[in-house]
């Protein structure tokens, strides 16, 4: 209907209560979209603020992992320490303090025995440096750095320890996740060692798919596994969980221990099938 | 009463211009330090129309005609900063409407015989290239990712007070007809001035607080 008939016939009054309105209404359009503007700008918002806060509670969580694998790692280096270093100090000084009481007793055997105790202790902190900075791992890669630490083991703790190495290489993990794993497989190596009481010890290091699989197997004591209480499985949890992997302890009291510890496979090396030709010398690039 | 608009345009016009000078002091020659000179060349134009009516009696069609080229040149080059500042624009399109503009205004003179008839087919020209532009700007405000604080963003005030002139000045100027037939007050205004009060209010009203938050931060 044509609107000017419409006030023709409708009177002023109508013209009004319709035009008015019409009119504002259609001059309020830009103000309409301004609105629906500042809305959805609102709703980025709280989604941004979300986001913000999802991300800050998992760099806490990161860096309380973090804090605790350092609390953890600062324990085992105190301990080794004690066991190792303590002891041999404890035995040359008990030969000096006997020289200084009998001057009279001292013959050149005890001399070279007191020098066989400088250099085990000398050795001992130099490989506990070596394997506490990463110096092994920086230098020749994990494969290397797990070689060496076996056979310094074998050396130290004289006792049976078989490394297996399946279809495995440094460029399989990158430079933080090898690193995570260098010091899980020290803590279950050292663990095995110290706590099983076993004759045995077996380290293997393979490839199942797109995960890199590390099993440490003792036919020793074994015991009851609960919640992670130990420092040791404890700084293997947090390890694992920070480098996207996973842990596995299977143990009985009397059937010795599996600790089963799995990590995905560098990305850049998923599915290629090829590897890069590089030499254990060189970790791969960092995540 | 209808000698009351005049003044009362004049004055909603130097308070927005005096805004502008105070916190647009520090732009210099940019897109926004050039509104200085767009508002004090609107407020002399406004002050010259009415002097001009009230001393000559004559019509001053011509003084708007001559202000109006400056209309698309000032407007454009802060809208297409605002613009661009959002999503990159390539400035073929201000020149291209600054071309259309001019040609729209000569053609107009030409079949007018001159400037002393107001060109309202250019005067809707540049209304409706603002109002495009301006819708333009507030589309891209939900594409472009990201979160703004419009309410407190100067472009965005800006544009919207921009936007609510031009738009409804082409709303008003179309149903000019419409409103004459109805004839009708609203608190004793006619409808044609009530709404254009409306208008131009909300322009500089929008405007002055676009200037007091692109004024330069305290240090």
């Amino acid at each position: 209907m044509d609107i000017c008939l419409l006030l023709a016939t409708t009177g002023p009054t109508l013209g009004v209560k319709f035009l008015v309105p019409f009119l504002l209404l259609t001059i309020s359009f830009p103000v309409l979209i301004a609105f629906f503007a500042i809305r959805e700008h609102g709703h980025r918002k709280e989604r941004e603020d979300e986001l913000e806060k999802e991300r800050s509670a998992a760099k806490i969580a990161q860096l309380t992992t973090a804090l605790v694998a350092s609390q953890a790692e600062a324990e085992r280096i105190g301990r080794n320490l004690h066991d190792s270093v303590v002891h041999h100090l404890s035995v040359i000084r008990g030969q000096l303090a006997l020289l200084a009481e009998y001057p009279d007793a001292f013959e050149p055997s005890m001399a070279k025995e007191m020098e066989d105790q400088v250099r085990k202790v000398l050795t001992d902190v130099r490989n506990q440096s070596h394997s506490y900075t990463g110096h092994t791992l920086e230098n020749f890669g994990l494969l290397e750095a797990i070689k060496k630490e076996t056979e310094d083991m074998r050396q130290s703790f004289g006792k049976d320890i078989v490394l297996t190495i399946g279809d495995f290489h440094d460029h399989y993990l990158s430079r933080s996740q090898a690193e995570h794993l260098y010091y899980m497989f020290m803590e279950g190596a050292h663990n095995a060692l110290k706590h099983s009481g076993a004759a045995q010890i077996t380290v293997c290091l393979d490839t199942n798919g797109n995960e890199i699989q590390l099993a440490i197997t003792d036919n020793g004591c074994g015991f009851t596994f609960g919640e992670p209480s130990g420092v040791g499985l404890k700084n293997i949890l947090y390890r694992s969980i920070v480098s996207e992997g996973s842990y596995h302890v299977h143990t009985k009291p009397g059937q010795g221990t599996i600790l089963h510890i799995k990590l995905p496979k560098y990305a850049k090396t998923r599915h290629t099938g090829r590897t890069t030709g590089r030499s254990g010398a060189n970790l791969p690039g960092a995540e | 009463m209808p000698s009351f608009f005049p003044f009362y345009y004049l004055t909603i016009e130097a308070g927005c211009l005096l805004a502008s000078i105070v916190f647009l002091r520090r732009e210099s020659i940019s897109a926004w330090g050039l509104q200085r000179w767009y508002l004090s060349l609107m407020v002399l134009t406004e002050l010259a129309g009415t002097w001009w009516i009230s001393t000559q009696g004559s019509k001053n069609q011509w003084i708007y005609n001559l202000y109006l080229p400056c209309i698309p040149v000032f407007l454009g080059l802060l809208l297409y900063r605002i613009i661009n500042t959002l999503v990159p624009t390539h400035r073929n399109w201000l020149y291209g409407s600054w071309l259309c503009c001019g040609t729209a205004f000569v053609v107009e003179t030409w079949l007018k015989d001159g400037i002393a008839v107001y060109h309202y087919q250019t005067r809707l020209l540049v209304n409706s290239l603002i109002s495009l532009a301006c819708l333009y700007y507030f589309v891209m405000q939900f594409r472009v990712p990201g979160y703004r604080n419009l309410k407190r963003d100067p472009g965005f005030c800006w544009v919207l007070g921009a936007a609510c002139f031009y738009f409804g000045h082409i709303i008003l100027v179309q149903a000019s007809a419409i409103i004459a037939e109805a004839d009708e007050t609203i608190f004793g205004l006619t409808l044609h001035t009530a709404l254009y009060s409306i208008i131009l209010t909300s322009l500089y009203g929008l405007w002055t607080f676009a200037f007091y938050l692109q004024r330069p931060a305290p240090h």
